[in-house]
């Protein structure tokens, strides 16, 4: 017997909709109208068209046209630069480390012991507040007092003048910088991964394998015959969120750039550290003339940019799996 | 001799892949440790050198971080992220049930429509409202306000969607047909029938709520201006410049508290997390 059609249904869904329409769905339209405005939060938004747009891509095409790249004000594609420096190396040690887990916690034959126990463990770091982990790992960090020198080159106290010479410092260096950042996001993810990736390898039919072994396959050809081609939607599903989350990413970047001001992190460091929702975050609350319709506009672009990494990957993924490729 | 030669070599492989897993797992769990130890040192003790062995100058620590310093108040912070997550999720969890239930025992005009933009909605970057939201938040009176972190967790798509999917496989549509027919109002059959039934997965959703809530940082950053108001995670984050930036011990200790609620979930609460995010990956 199927409910007729009628409008109480509406009336569970009324609630929800009202929150969504007030606190996300019209901020979303009235940051696009913004994008379009110049506006310092004071007087009224000035409709000024597609001007912030125009700026960001002329500016694309200065820095791919090639020219001397400091001369060129490319603030916005730095910082998307940045994101990527940063999500690349965490989502591949990421990818790595959470297939590697999930094969051997599913492998029949290693019966391996304690998985919850250590799918709890490996977990355990993602729960905890980014902002607090930022501030633990520049402690841990620090270039004078911070624990990670004192393990691996012993108390400053052993150095010339009780310090340590520039090189041990860690975070001076751009490159190391953002390195760091990638270590801590995989540090923080790969448990959510995994647990991700063994739902989906446990839900792989068991008569693959059994086929497999009978045909003597060998565990490597086992894994890219039959574990890879069919975690596939997971897979997908890990980089997509994976990639929305990491081109976001703020947080830790925000603590590690407020701590430039204790001179633990470098001036090359703070540039290289300037994610894009950082730089939008700046440019609305970090200048004395705030500069709200540009940073509206920024965040537009970054959306685009996320749907359009995405949609490449989808199309990039069925392509590889149909055989085109 | 051949099979036995098969089992020791998954012996030895076995042994590797445990100490392998160690080995990750300490990796996992000694910042925490080391944050706790350091936490309980001063910060004399923590510039000679690291050690696993707490030290005793907690209480020390403790005053440092109590003391209203650099405009700094730890306890209200405390407070201040406490009213908002509890608030947030149990608003968060009541309307995305409500909602849930409404699509999977209702039919209406435009259903699809309605559910396929709970689904789309999913995948939206939470930043790119952010500058129309803080606008709103401005006009709405909101600013320095924790209702203006607790409002915008009544819509929560991806619960919405969840709890749609995990009431459709806990519940039986014959229950609320039986009620139905015996004319219980809809919102009664709601709160008595549906509201027990579905409540592990709510429980799941709503601690996910809480420690996104406990979390997060961009939000609170924006909207909340005076230090009385501030939750930890910016509170914390103004340690790296703060004045007492060079008492590692202090900060240290402040770390620790801001994420025991946290350890606590975390400790009791696990499995529902872990058997929350296979959950949803498996549904997709």
């Amino acid at each position: 017997m199927k409910v007729k059609r009628n409008y109480t249904g509406l009336l569970f869904i009324l609630p929800f909709f009202i929150f969504y329409i007030t606190f996300h769905l019209y901020p979303i339209i009235y940051t696009f109208f913004l994008s379009l405005t110049k506006w310092d939060g004071f007087a009224d938004p000035e409709f000024i068209g597609f001007h912030h747009y125009a700026r960001i891509f002329t500016e694309l095409g200065a820095r791919l046209a090639g020219a001397d790249k400091l001369d060129i004000p490319g603030e916005f594609w730095l910082s998307f630069i940045n994101t990527w420096r940063i999500w690349l190396p965490n989502i591949t040690m990421q990818l790595v480390i959470s297939l590697f887990l999930g094969v051997i916690f599913t492998n029949t034959r290693l019966k391996m012991r304690g998985v919850g126990f250590f799918r709890a463990i490996f977990y355990f770091p993602n729960l905890v507040t980014a902002a607090s982990v930022g501030i633990l790992a520049l402690v841990l960090l620090d270039w004078q007092y911070g624990a990670i020198n004192q393990i691996l080159h012993g108390p400053s106290s052993n150095f010339p003048g009780g310090m340590y010479p520039p090189e041990f410092h860690i975070l001076m260096n751009p490159i190391r910088a953002q390195f760091v950042i990638s270590i801590i996001q995989t540090w923080q993810w790969f448990g959510v991964t995994m647990i991700l990736l063994m739902a989906g390898m446990q839900g792989i039919p068991k008569t693959y394998y059994e086929a497999a072994d009978l045909d003597g396959a060998s565990a490597t050809q086992t894994f890219f015959k039959i574990t890879l081609p069919l975690l596939m939607p997971v897979f997908t599903f890990v980089i997509i969120t994976s990639l929305i989350g990491g081109m976001q990413i703020f947080d830790i970047p925000y603590v590690f750039l407020r701590g430039t001001m204790q001179g633990q992190v470098g001036g090359e460091t703070s540039r290289a550290l300037t994610t894009t929702v950082y730089y939008m975050y700046a440019q609305a609350f970090g200048l004395s003339q705030p500069n709200f319709g540009y940073a509206a506009a920024v965040s537009y672009m970054l959306f685009i940019l996320i749907a359009i990494f995405s949609i490449l990957y989808i199309k990039m993924i069925t392509r590889v799996s149909r055989g085109e490729v | 001799m051949e099979i036995s030669t098969a089992k020791l070599k998954l012996q030895i492989s076995r042994t590797l892949l445990y100490i392998f897993l160690i080995v990750l797992a300490i990796g996992c769990i000694i910042p925490f440790y080391i944050m706790i130890i350091n936490g309980s040192r001063t910060t004399q003790e923590i510039n000679t050198g690291i050690t696993l062995i707490p030290g005793s100058n907690i209480i020390g620590n403790m005053k440092t971080i109590l003391i209203i310093t650099a405009n700094i108040n730890f306890f209200m912070g405390f407070v201040n992220s406490t009213i908002t997550a509890v608030f947030a999720s149990v608003l968060h969890i009541y309307i995305a049930s409500l909602t849930a239930y409404g699509f999977a025992f209702y039919e209406f005009p435009l259903k699809k429509v309605f559910f396929g933009f709970i689904i789309a909605s999913i995948m939206i970057p939470a930043q790119l409202g952010l500058i129309g939201f803080y606008d709103l938040i401005l006009k709405m009176n909101l600013l320095d306000n924790l209702l203006a972190l607790i409002l915008p967790a009544g819509a929560v798509a991806y619960t919405v969607y969840f709890l749609q999917q995990y009431t459709k496989s806990v519940l039986p549509e014959y229950i609320i047909e039986a009620a139905r027919i015996d004319g219980a109002p809809g919102l009664t059959i709601f709160h008595r029938i549906a509201l027990p039934i579905m409540s592990p997965g709510m429980a799941t959703m709503a601690i996910f709520g809480f420690v996104f809530s406990w979390n997060s940082f961009l939000g609170p950053l924006i909207v909340l201006t005076s230090e009385d108001n501030y939750t930890l995670p910016v509170m914390i984050a103004q340690l790296s410049s703060s004045l007492y930036a060079r008492d590692f011990g202090a900060i240290y200790l402040a770390v620790a508290l801001s994420i025991f609620p946290i350890i606590v979930v975390f400790a009791f609460l696990q499995r529902f997390l872990i058997s929350g995010i296979s959950f949803g990956s498996l549904k997709e």
